[in-house]
């Protein structure tokens, strides 16, 4: 017997993932041709019951200067700013980050420059292993009650990239994103 | 006697000769024709798969709602020139799970077009003709900053719902949005 519970524990642990797993793919059905059943999905959404407001206060641009790993820029903090309404304990706002590493050229935006961001903390000087992926959402800011934090990248370009770039002005765009999170889910 | 025995059995041998010439004239024939036949049965089906249920973090004021999830799969026996097109329809409005009377407006929009609540966008199409199947993934929910500012907290739900049904003709879109449906 006691074997055996275990294995039921186990099995339920299974089953449930699988049927998560189908959860998160969205409901089906067949259809004939006459069919009119429908389908719903549901969108949940949840606002705390302190109510609290705010924004994101985004840095200027940033300009990267001609010359390698040399002419890196500090992108500057992101800020959050309450407008109403006040965090409470185990409540807490994140700021995040996404860049796709490309500036295109402003008179003809086929040409392109890529570009990178280094996490401030880990720079070194222009090695890659600081730098931060493309495309993935990284943290730059947390406001709790009582505490902000922030780590802005640098931003640079390599050197190679600077030689092979044709003459003009580039830009691209970093995104920004902020979402208030509660311990308790 | 004997000429009129000897006659017919000559006319015999040469009726004899005739039978096997004529059968023998298709079986060296370097071609030839073979029917094939078969019977195809059942209805026309499918299987419409739907996004999964989402959540919307607290003052998003923009999110994808379709994201490519939306697919219509397994098609049996559909008619050629003939388009499978799933479609939803929203209500424009999240209800507060505790007082269903409180509401959170949103704007349901297709490639940066409104579609007002109650109406139906198609957001995958089949076409049997390419065996082609699209999603159109440009389908977002935006609620307003105000519409955030004027809801009290709690929990709202909304559901998006899903139909879908086969119709006559290759209804392929030019430029690949997705479009009302006439009711």
């Amino acid at each position: 017997m006691k074997k055996l519970i275990p294995l039921l524990l186990a099995l339920t642990l299974l089953l449930s993932l699988g049927s998560a797993a189908i959860a998160a793919e969205g409901n089906s059905h067949t259809y004939t041709d006459s069919d009119n059943t429908t389908l719903d999905q549901t969108i949940t959404t949840k606002i705390p019951d302190n109510k609290i407001l705010w924004h994101l206060e985004i840095p200027a641009e940033v300009v990267i200067s001609e010359g390698g790993v040399e002419g890196f820029q500090d992108v500057k903090n992101v800020k959050i700013v309450i407008d109403s309404g006040e965090l409470t304990d185990g409540q807490k706002i994140e700021a995040s980050m996404t860049y796709d590493g490309t500036m295109t050229m402003e008179t003809d935006d086929s040409v392109q420059l890529a570009y990178v961001l280094s996490d401030k903390t880990l720079f070194n000087g222009g090695n890659y292993d600081d730098t931060l992926e493309t495309g993935k959402a990284y943290i730059v800011g947390t406001k709790t009650k009582d505490d902000d934090t922030y780590n802005a990248p640098y931003a640079w370009v390599l050197s190679g990239e600077w030689d092979m770039a044709p003459s003009g002005s580039y830009a691209g765009t970093i995104q920004y994103t902020s979402e208030l999170v509660e311990a308790n889910g | 006697m004997k000429k009129i025995l000897s006659f017919l059995l000559t006319l015999a041998l040469l009726c004899g000769l005739g039978v096997t010439a004529f059968a023998e004239e298709d079986t060296p024939s370097t071609k030839g024709k073979q029917a094939v036949k078969a019977t195809v049965t059942g209805d026309p089906s499918w299987v419409l798969v739907i996004p999964a249920d989402q959540t919307i973090p607290y003052l998003t004021e923009e999110t994808d709602i379709v994201h490519d999830d939306c697919e219509i799969n397994n098609p049996k026996h559909i008619p050629a020139q003939s388009t499978i097109n799933a479609s939803l329809v929203h209500t424009g409005v999240f209800t507060l799970g505790a007082d269903t009377s409180k509401t959170l407006p949103f704007k349901l929009n297709a490639f940066g077009k409104e579609v007002a609540a109650g109406e139906k966008v198609i957001a995958s199409q089949y076409w049997s003709d390419t065996h082609d199947n699209q999603c159109y993934n440009e389908i977002n929910i935006v609620i307003s900053r105000s519409a955030w500012e004027g809801a009290d907290g709690g929990v709202y739900t909304t559901p998006v719902t899903y139909s879908s049904e086969l119709v006559s003709g290759i209804d392929d879109a030019a430029d690949g949005a997705p479009r009302p449906v006439e009711p």
